[in-house]
């Protein structure tokens, strides 16, 4: 089977983990749950996006990899925010907060408010 | 950090990645088993909500660098499973690029070896060669004689040296059996113009005796023995004293340079002025330029005519820088070769391009599954590129063993006469930029389409509809470059074509003598155990005395069928000398004829089977006791008796007068391509001559008569060395080697890129009716006629091939030019060899049409492919 239609855009994911990997140093599991929490499970994380991201973030130096103990006692790769990330992280935020004050716009004008496929 | 990042290269990226993964699913699972699930459930629902693990995982590698050296290994694991999976494309683009690469690399060895790199010698651009020529017989390389050597040295200011040779074979005797050697007369300045040292002892000084030995003489017949300085040598039964031994590089120059030197400067015969036997080199003065040198020469020689008239007449002096008089022989030859071997190149680079187009476009579809698959973009291409690299790598491998082949066997078919050719080795600069050539075809044809097809929406690539689109520019340019292919390839084919007509008409020109079966030996008879008789030199007893048991020796040798002694074998030019008829007015100096001077005795035409034309050849009668006869060629009748029967009148030859008895035919002597030259013939018995040619003609293989015929010598005399024992087939085979050489290369190079056309053609019909395989078995199953099909799919690509082949011809008429100097006869245009030539490409290109086409038209008449996608 090829992917699922992805539940999250892509750049919106890449913000989603810095975000959250500012608050603390965390595994790429938690990362998933966090974000699943904290959106009250409105957003749902496809975990075979996920590593890629991560894997994409920490090659761009947004951020570091260290080794941690889980919650199940094994040990780990600990994803934690570098200063570059904090950075980036600001950059995003101001970005989705554009792309999203613009959608907003399109829908509230539109007669028909398009479900989907909104694209930024 | 940086430990760290240490760490994870350490350890497989691998394993950390497979560890994330799982630790993430267990998690995964034990949530799930919280929430209420069976573990074995849970661990299904964990691994479903993951999602492709593998596919995960490559992208994970995709985005990570370090991962690139993991993976390179599995890329060219895969890459050699890719081209094992198609057998007969990586055969073919293999060999393509190793002949490309080799060929090239082979030929341009030896162009640098023998024209580009430097000579050999200390300061090799000071050093010229000095010619005469003759304006009143139009000649230009021509020897100087003695003493014009001896006044232009005297004048000259431009060069530091000016130093003369002459080629003076000796008979070594004193050291195992006596042997012929060849050997130079030179002044003592000679080895300081060539700028060559010795290794041991000294080179003699002005006005001083001695001998000088080449280093393989020394090794060869002295055991390199150091005890060799101050020996005593004889030579030509004259003792002398070995005063050194010359470096290696001495002998550089030629394969066929002296291996003894004697001094010019003792020599106490008297040297003509008319005797053009001497070879000049100059060392010019640092500073001095070859026109200044050319301008003083020029000088000094209208000096000589005006003061030399009877001799110099006509003469002037020519100064030529030494490695392109070298070179001159050869530069035609290997100029026409670069130039194929380039054509053979791109030829090459053409045909890697076209089937790399084919394969990428071939593989657009598996890409696209690929990707699809979740290959990320970046692997794809870095999998396309390792591809690139393993074709490339064990293609310029092969290439370099072709290349040392290639310099083998061009040194072993080249003329035994090319200078230099002897140190060529395997040129690193023309391998490298061969092999970047070939490489630069291969990333613009290979790979970019590659990268391009693997970028394209992957849906799109599995529908093909993108795909067709793409690859229909694709084919128009595929088409392009099979016919450039068709078209190099057909100049190349047609110049093969003229040269082998030429070569053809060479070896079947009528050279007036049957070389079948004949063997010659030379010997000269040393003049201390035969000693010059008096004036008029008629009679002399010592040498008719070696002739007959010589003779009778040789007539003992079983199968020999005739054999005659005579001055020279037909396989050898002898010198000219001016002859005048007795009783005309004797023409004013330097308009007199010159006619080819030659001794033979009775047998000499059942050795040659030349045709007698009229009158009678020798018998055994035309002695020193007899009227004085000579026998002249057709080509001299023509000159001195146009017209007129020429048996009974008398010429003068030297200072005797001879009656004409007979008339035969025309040989070219020296070698087919050469002119036929008035010649007479005087009686063996009449003219005795230290120099002897032994001509014998046997039943079968002559060659196997050669060590009987050197006993017989020995048995003649023991002191007498026989040299140049040759099978006249043999001597006329190195007379043609040069067109033989150049020949037979550019044969083998037009037919390699006559194969690589093929091949480019086959490919793209066969590609292009694969991709009709649908359509042209619907309409089959609809009623069309094969023949039809086959016309409306192979026209087009005939029709193009016939324009390739018309633009190839009018290529080769514009380029005629370059393979003149290399034809013998009519010219480079002769339209039945264009015809031919033409006609053979086109069959050979159809095979590359027929063959895809009638196996497509077979399989189409199945109605299975239908069905099939």
């Amino acid at each position: 089977m090829a992917e699922k239609k992805p539940d999250l855009l892509q750049g919106t994911l890449d913000l989603l983990i810095l975000r959250t990997l500012a608050l603390e140093p965390m595994h790429g599991f938690a990362v998933a749950k966090r974000i699943e929490q904290v959106s009250d499970e409105l957003l749902r994380v496809e975990h075979g996006s996920l590593y890629p991201a991560l894997y994409r973030l920490e090659e761009q130096g947004f951020i570091a990899a260290e080794w941690g103990i889980s919650e199940n006692n094994r040990k780990v790769k600990y994803y934690k925010l570098t200063r570059a990330g904090h950075r980036q992280l600001e950059r995003e935020l101001q970005n989705w907060r554009r792309v999203s004050q613009g959608i907003e716009r399109v829908i509230v004008s539109a007669l028909e408010p398009d479900t989907g496929e909104a694209k930024a | 950090m940086s430990l760290l990042r240490a760490l994870l290269r350490r350890r497989k990226l691998d394993e950390i990645l497979d560890d994330e993964v799982q630790h993430h699913i267990d998690l995964q699972t034990q949530e799930y088993v919280q929430a209420g699930m069976a573990p074995g459930e849970a661990r299904e629902a964990a691994r479903q909500r993951f999602g492709r693990v593998d596919s995960v995982k490559e992208r994970c590698r995709d985005q990570n660098r370090v991962a690139g050296v993991e993976s390179f290994w599995q890329d060219l694991k895969f890459a050699a499973r890719g081209f094992a999976a198609q057998p007969g494309l990586s055969a073919v683009l293999l060999a393509t690029l190793a002949l490309g690469i080799g060929a090239n690399t082979a030929v341009f060895s030896v162009l640098r070896a023998v024209m580009l790199q430097p000579l050999p010698l200390a300061e090799p651009e000071r050093i010229v060669r000095i010619y005469e020529n003759d304006r009143l017989r139009g000649t230009t390389q021509e020897g100087a004689s003695y003493p014009d050597y001896l006044d232009l040295k005297r004048s000259v200011q431009q060069f530091e040296h000016l130093a003369s040779t002459q080629r003076m074979d000796v008979t070594l005797t004193g050291r195992g059996e006596p042997e012929r050697i060849r050997a130079a007369r030179i002044s003592s300045n000679y080895f300081a113009a060539l700028g060559v040292q010795p290794m041991l002892g000294r080179v003699f000084g002005p006005g001083e005796g001695g001998v000088l030995l080449s280093y393989a003489l020394w090794q060869r017949k002295f055991g390199g023995s150091r005890d060799v300085l101050g020996m005593e040598v004889r030579l030509d039964g004259f003792t002398d004293t070995i005063r050194g031994v010359m470096a290696p590089e001495a002998n550089s120059l030629s394969p066929r340079s002296a291996e003894v030197w004697t001094a010019a400067e003792i020599v106490r015969a008297t040297q003509f002025r008319g005797q053009h036997n001497s070879i000049l080199f100059g060392r010019l003065r640092s500073g001095a330029t070859i026109e200044a040198a050319q301008a003083e020469v020029s000088a000094v020689m209208a000096r000589l005519e005006k003061d030399y008239p009877n001799d110099n007449l006509g003469r002037g002096g020519r100064v030529v820088p030494l490695h392109e008089d070298l070179a001159a022989n050869m530069r035609p030859a290997l100029r026409v070769l670069s130039g194929a071997v380039a054509l053979l190149l791109v030829i090459a680079c053409v045909n890697i391009a076209n089937l790399l187009l084919a394969r990428a476009s071939a593989r657009g579809r598996e890409l696209a599954i690929r990707v699809s698959l979740g290959a990320g973009r970046a692997r794809l291409t870095r999998q396309l590129l390792t591809e690139s690299l393993l074709l490339a790598v064990s293609g310029g491998i092969l290439g370099l063993a072709v290349g040392f082949a290639g310099v083998k066997g061009l040194i072993a078919l080249a003329p035994p006469d090319v200078p230099l050719i002897g140190r060529t080795s395997l040129d690193g600069a023309v391998l490298a930029v061969t092999f970047g050539i070939s490489m630069a075809a291969w990333l613009i044809f290979g790979i970019l389409p590659a990268i391009r097809s693997a970028v394209m929406p992957p849906l799109a690539a599995l529908q093909g509809s993108a795909g067709n689109t793409a690859s229909r520019g694709s084919m128009r340019l595929r088409h392009g470059l099979v016919m450039t292919q068709i078209a190099l390839a057909a100049v190349l084919v047609i110049f093969s074509g003229v040269l082998i007509r030429s070569f053809w008409r060479l070896r079947h020109a009528d050279i007036g003598y049957e070389p079948r079966g004949a063997i010659s030996v030379q010997m000269k008879l040393p003049e201390t155990r035969y000693p010059y008789p008096k004036f008029p030199y008629l009679d002399w007893p010592a040498v008719f005395g070696f002739h007959d048991r010589l003779k009778a020796a040789v007539r003992e040798i079983p199968g020999v069928e005739a054999a005659s002694i005579a001055f020279a074998g037909p396989d050898r030019l002898t010198w000219t000398t001016r002859t005048t008829v007795d009783g005309r007015p004797i023409p004013p100096e330097g308009e007199q004829d010159e006619a080819q001077f030659r001794t033979a005795d009775p047998d000499y035409l059942a050795v040659t089977r030349t045709r007698l034309r009229s009158g009678r050849f020798f018998t055994a009668d035309d002695d020193e006791r007899h009227p004085l006869v000579a026998v002249v060629n057709e080509a001299f009748v023509r000159r001195y008796f146009p017209g007129e029967d020429p048996l009974g009148k008398r010429i003068r030859v030297y200072t005797t007068l001879r009656t004409v008895v007979g008339v035969i035919d025309d040989i070219r002597y020296g070698g087919p391509g050469l002119p036929v030259q008035p010649t007479m013939y005087m009686s063996l018995r009449q003219f005795p001559f230290p120099d002897v040619t032994l001509i014998v003609r046997t039943k079968g293989d002559p060659a196997a008569a050669a060590g009987a015929l050197r006993q017989a010598v020995f048995s003649a005399d023991p002191n007498v060395a026989p040299f140049e024992i040759s099978t006249l087939e043999g001597s006329l085979r190195n007379a043609t080697a040069r067109e033989r050489f150049v020949m037979t290369l550019l044969t083998v190079f037009a037919g390699v890129a006559l194969l690589l056309a093929t091949v480019g053609i086959y490919g793209v019909v066969a590609f292009a009716v694969g991709r009709r395989r649908q359509e042209i078995a619907l309409r089959l199953a609809l009623g069309a006629k094969g023949l039809d099909l086959f016309r409306q799919i192979a026209g087009g690509t005939l029709a193009r091939t016939v324009a390739a082949i018309l633009v190839g011809c009018m290529g080769s008429l514009a380029l005629a030019r370059i393979v003149e100097p290399l034809v013998s006869g009519t010219g480079t245009y002769e339209t039945s060899t264009y015809v031919t030539v033409a006609v053979l490409i086109l069959a050979t290109a159809s095979l590359g049409v027929m063959v895809p086409l009638r196996r497509a038209l077979r399989s189409a008449s199945s109605s299975l492919l239908l069905r099939s996608e």
